[in-house]
């Protein structure tokens, strides 16, 4: 059996050939090629654009809540500025992603010398020594950013800012939900420049 | 012989337009912000008097301020040069610390610009949402040079 030369199994009103000469062909002939319409796309393209540009923030998302939080709100809240980051949970005490401090039994730890967090005083230090090693001369600012759940006792918080104080972190940034305003500070700043 | 005409393309070519859109919202997504993330800034003074004051109920009674919060559990008592004003917490919280904020408003009325200075002093079992609630009313009038207190 020789070679079959292979065919149309469709009939020939379905043959591609019949059907390309039916849509061009000189009498009622129609463009083959059909244009999609982009405009309706470059629309919503646009507006996603408009909506996404007006929410964007040059400065990025500087701290990540931890999933245990819910945060306090506050409409007159500032920039924050990167610090390094202290997490409080009724738990535990977080510094920098890493955990620092029991917060078990807390009530037991008041009057005790437990209430200082040795841990996280030795990690603040190291920052501390971090910093004026990197920039000499400089005074050291201080600064921490601090997170703790609207519902905590302030306590919990208390234990902390004993601890910052202690190793002269003394500014204090308290995280809150909010758009924020320009720092006083920052602002002026700005102005100065224009 | 006639010259064979050229047929005009009218339709613009928005291939490249839709690549650069595409290429912009997928960069504007992945460097999106969702959380609004604000600070309220407070400072703790000096260490070794403030870790005194911290630890200690008695060192932050006899701190005097002209401008004062006392924030415990169940109440929130506010000092603006001898006259005071008690609130409960369930008062304050219910109309979202709008009596603070008439406070302060008439604290700041009362004294220039200048003056920035709040003492918020906490009790231990005190709710921290309600110094932060607190605070933020005495923020929206200036008030930003914030000291906070332990007390027993």
């Amino acid at each position: 059996m020789g070679i079959i030369k292979p065919e149309y199994h469709l009939k020939s009103q379905f043959d591609l050939p019949s059907f390309r000469d039916r849509m061009t062909g000189p009498v009622g002939g129609r463009k083959l090629s059909a244009d999609l319409n982009l405009t309706s796309l470059i629309d919503v393209f646009s507006v996603i654009i408009l909506f996404l540009v007006s929410t964007f923030s040059a400065t990025g998302q500087i701290l990540l809540v931890n999933k245990d939080i819910k945060l306090p709100s506050a409409q007159h809240g500032y920039t924050l500025k990167r610090s390094p980051i202290v997490t409080v949970l009724e738990t535990g005490i977080i510094l920098e992603g890493a955990g620092v401090g029991d917060n078990t039994d807390i009530e037991d730890k008041v009057e005790d010398v437990d209430w200082s967090l040795p841990k996280m005083r030795a990690q603040l230090r190291t920052y501390k020594e971090f910093f004026l090693a990197a920039n000499s001369g400089m005074p050291f600012p201080g600064e921490v950013i601090l997170q703790a759940d609207r519902g905590i006792e302030f306590l919990y918080v208390k234990r902390a800012m004993f601890t910052l104080l202690q190793e002269g972190y003394s500014k204090i940034d308290l995280v809150v939900s909010g758009e924020a305003v320009l720092r006083p500070t920052d602002a002026a700043g700005a102005d100065a420049n224009l | 012989m006639a010259k064979k005409r050229r047929e005009i393309v009218d339709n613009l070519n928005l291939v490249p337009f839709i690549d650069l859109f595409s290429t912009l919202i997928i960069f504007l997504i992945a460097t999106a912000v969702w959380d609004q993330l604000s600070a309220v800034p407070i400072q703790l003074g000096s260490t070794e008097k403030s870790s005194a004051q911290m630890s200690s109920g008695s060192e932050a009674k006899r701190v005097q301020a002209e401008l004062k919060v006392t924030i415990s559990p169940t109440q929130i008592v506010l000092f603006d040069k001898g006259r005071s004003r008690s609130l409960s917490r369930d008062e304050a919280v219910a109309n979202e610390y709008a009596l603070i904020a008439e406070f302060a408003q008439a604290a700041r009325q009362s004294r220039g610009p200048d003056k920035k200075e709040l003492v918020v002093e906490m009790a231990d079992k005190a709710i921290y949402e309600d110094m932060i609630g607190t605070v933020d009313q005495f923020l929206a009038v200036n008030f930003d040079q914030l000291v906070i207190l332990g007390a027993e």
